[in-house]
């Protein structure tokens, strides 16, 4: 175990690396630059401008910018936003905290809805209770994240008054504000989450419930319910937890729609925002945070597999 | 110090009847909170470092400057109560309101408004408004409530240039840091990025019996929809850009509790063609393109129905506003459009390609002058990209038609001489007519309204003939709040204070 662990915290390293030097490029291959979009208000003669990039430090090769970025990152400095002029390692942490709690809400409701469902279907398979999850998850899987959440901010918020719009609250200053205003939210994210999980689950289940074992353990006269949540709903969730793995790393970089759209104070944003305005260090801070996320959220799931599925080895 | 001064303007506060308000304001009843829903956050909390319409809107509570606008866009009195132009435009001297209390309660004097301006023009504040201060030369303190500014060319716009959170006079004390601290009616609070930044109403603000609020507090919320669903919803006071696609159904019959303020021309629409390459070198293949264009249609398809086709940038109420000026190209002519290809020699038509910023309102207006175009067999590619893309592109004058919109500038020196003189950086067209140059110079130089009036007038009617910058209209401003902000008005740009109006107004009634 120590030694696969190992083994993946070299890769990790690597393909941060990787990604670091992949973000650097791209990010100063797209046309325009922090100052055009940073001083679009005035008026920039050229030695107003090359005064701005000396200042920035832009007027320096490429290859020499990315050595002196890279050094600072490894000594823990992100740098200064150019936008906020602020420390880029206190903007996303003061990021995190909805980050993480919005994706593990949605998380939350994706798995109520969908390992139940999935398990339902599979069981009741090609009769009317299939046939009802199976188009609600392909209904939760088109519906677009802008409009579920519109359209449940009117219901909610304008015609019931029930709960908030949009904003945000933190859970340990304010319990119930931070609930009720993360509800609408979870749901609009959890949804389409839940009916990938629960078509996931379905198939899985299907699978592991043709195959001998269980045949074997039906003919032994084992109860029903005991060969589909003993037997079949463990080895059937290991892919499905590869998928929550994957969808909760993606959540946690990539929210931005329901983050406009209920005012939420997260990472998604935040590096959409950083993109438009070319603030190059902002962007590449942010990009080599969601890669720690997925690697560490990745190395995560393949650990807990063990513990799913006693069989599988981490060699 | 005998030179004498061509006096302008002595405006005192009386005359524009802050008496009458101050008296009403103590039998107005006090405190509650206001909710405003903004277009964005604030970028930064430091008042000299921060920049954009809707970081402006916010610190314009909170700082003041020189100068403020009014309710028509007016250059009028703010921290200074009167001002003087000198008659070669290159001095300006302002004389200060006394007994004005920063939110430390520290007494506001002439050396403060010194030090403001020269920390936001030091390099190593690193101001976004830096560019803008470069045409001050010096600073001269006269005494504890006069500040004289000693200008390298003249300008005689120079005091409109630093209205509202353009130049906020701050104490020096509080330099560089993140708590702003300046004469508002409202103090700082808090600022939760991209949550909410708080305002409390400030006791020892001048103007007595304001502000009648006791908190507002700024929400951003990006988008315009679900802005206005926040204000239908009661999580919201006042919003500030409203969908133009809700305005039909809101301006007809408004939801119980609302009250829509639809008004004035905060925005005007352009079309700008490049005059250096390609076939708009000739004059007569940029009017061929401005007689094909219908401007009402263009307008009405980019907003409902609710931006007016006009031939200039200032909108009506406006006192830049030229009412006799005839609009050529205000419908379309397409047998004169074909005929002046003819020509000039492209009777087929040809091929150019558009720069087109990815806003909704942008991409309308381009996909619309496309069709447009289509019909005299000019074929229109739309190269549609990011700001900072489209910004990139204006400055390396590669585009042949870049069509957009810009925001209401309270004098017309800005934005005849900033986007047309001969070699400035913004004229993107590449734009030269010495012609146009001598008058927007002598408009510059030019200390009498009605005669620089009548030099833009002038200019305006150059800019028509040449049509490299096709003015199309204005949009208006889209605004609304809730039935219980009462006394609430907006500018004519939408601005939420200004001299005589706006937040510091408005009460709650319950």
């Amino acid at each position: 175990m120590k030694k696969y662990v190992l083994r993946r915290l070299v890769i990790s390293v690597l393909v941060l690396l990787l990604v670091s030097v992949m973000v650097f490029s791209l990010i100063h291959l797209i046309p325009g630059d922090p100052i055009d979009y940073l001083f679009a208000d005035e008026t920039l003669t050229p030695e107003i401008r090359a005064q701005y990039q000396r200042d920035l430090g832009l007027d320096q090769p490429l290859l020499v910018q990315y050595g002196s970025w890279m050094g600072r990152v490894v000594r823990g400095d992100l740098g200064m936003s150019l936008q906020m002029g602020r420390p880029i390692l206190n903007l996303i942490a003061e990021r995190v905290p909805a980050t993480l709690l919005l994706a593990l809400a949605a998380t939350l409701v994706a798995v109520v809805i969908a390992i139940p469902a999935g398990i339902i279907a599979a069981i009741k398979r090609h009769t009317s209770y299939d046939y009802l999850f199976m188009s609600s998850a392909l209904f939760g899987l088109s519906i677009p994240h802008f409009w579920l959440g519109i359209l449940l901010i009117l219901f909610f918020s304008v015609f019931l008054d029930l709960l908030p719009s949009s904003g945000y609250r933190p859970l340990w200053s304010d319990p119930i504000g931070s609930l009720e205003h993360l509800i609408l939210p979870a749901i609009t994210l959890g949804t389409s989450m839940a009916a990938v999980v629960a078509r996931m689950t379905r198939s899985e289940m299907l699978e592991e419930i043709g195959k001998e074992y269980v045949r074997t353990a039906r003919a032994k006269g084992m109860p029903e319910r005991r060969v589909i949540f003993r037997h079949v709903l463990k080895n059937a969730l290991v892919p499905t937890l590869t998928i929550l793995g994957i969808q909760f790393g993606r959540l946690m970089g990539g929210m931005v729609v329901v983050e406009y759209v209920f005012a939420w104070p997260g990472l998604g944003s935040l590096v959409v925002d950083a993109v438009y305005s070319r603030d190059y260090p902002m962007v590449q801070a942010l990009v080599l945070t969601f890669a720690v996320f997925a690697v560490t959220i990745n190395m995560g799931v393949d650990i807990l597999y063990r513990y799913v599925n006693p069989r599988i080895t981490l060699e | 110090m005998t030179k004498n001064f061509l006096y302008l303007s002595l405006i005192a506060i009386g005359f524009f009847g802050s008496t009458s308000c101050t008296d009403q304001a103590h039998q107005d009843p006090h405190g509650g909170t206001l909710v405003l829903g903004m277009m964005a956050d604030i970028q930064r909390a430091d008042p000299h470092r921060q920049t954009g319409n809707p970081s402006n809107q916010v610190f314009s509570l909170i700082t003041e400057s020189l100068v403020e606008l009014d309710a028509q866009g007016r250059v009028s009195p703010g921290i200074a109560e009167s001002w003087q132009v000198s008659e070669d435009a290159r001095e300006h001297t302002f004389f200060l309101r006394k007994e004005v209390l920063f939110h430390n309660l520290r007494e506001l004097v002439a050396d403060d408004v010194k030090q403001s301006y020269q920390h936001m023009q030091d390099p190593a504040t690193r101001s976004p408004k830096r560019a803008d201060f470069a045409m001050i030369d010096r600073i001269e303190v006269i005494d504890r409530y006069t500040v004289k500014f000693y200008l390298k060319e003249p300008n005689a716009g120079f005091g409109a240039t630093y209205f509202g959170g353009n130049a906020p006079i701050i104490p020096p004390e509080t330099f560089d840091t993140d708590h702003p601290v300046g004469t508002g009616p409202f103090q700082f609070v808090e600022w939760k990025p991209r949550q909410y930044l708080k305002v409390r109403r400030f006791d020892g603000y001048w103007n007595d019996g304001l502000p009648k609020v006791e908190e507002i507090i700024f929400r951003p919320v990006v988008d315009d929809t679900v802005r206005y669903t926040g204000l239908l919803a009661g999580d919201l006071d006042f919003v500030f850009s409203l969908p133009f696609a809700q305005l039909p159904v809101l301006s007809s019959s408004p939801p119980s509790g609302i009250v829509p303020s639809i008004k004035g021309g905060s925005r005007w629409f352009f079309l700008n063609l490049h005059t250096q390459r390609g076939p708009f070198k000739d004059v007569r293949v940029r009017r061929a393109i401005a007689h094909a264009l219908d401007k009402s249609v263009i307008m009405d398809g980019v907003s409902w129905g609710y931006a007016e086709a006009e031939a200039q940038p200032y909108p009506p109420g406006s006192q830049w506003y030229f009412s006799d000026v005839e609009d050529l190209y205000l419908e379309s002519d397409l047998e004169q459009a074909r005929s002046l290809l003819q020509q000039a020699g492209h009777p087929e038509g040809f091929e150019l390609t558009a720069i087109v910023r990815n806003e909704t309102l942008i991409m309308d207006l381009a996909m619309l002058v496309q069709s447009q175009l289509a019909k005299i067999g000019i074929e229109v590619k739309l190269e549609v990209m990011d700001r900072a893309s489209h910004l990139a592109r204006q400055r390396q004058h590669d585009f042949d038609l870049n069509p957009g919109h810009m925001g209401f500038f309270p004098d017309p020196g800005e934005i005849f001489y900033r986007l047309n003189h001969t070699g400035v950086p913004d004229n993107w067209g590449l734009y030269s007519n010495p012609e146009f140059d001598e008058l927007v110079e002598q408009g510059r130089r030019t200390v009498d309204f009605a005669r620089r009036k009548e030099l833009y007038r002038q200019a305006l009617g150059i800019l028509n003939q040449e049509v490299h910058f096709i003015y199309l209209g204005h949009l208006p401003v889209a605004q609304a709040w809730r039935s219980r902000v009462q006394g609430l008005e907006t500018n004519i740009r939408g601005d939420i204070a200004f001299h005589g109006g706006g937040m510091a107004y408005a009460w709650i009634e319950e």
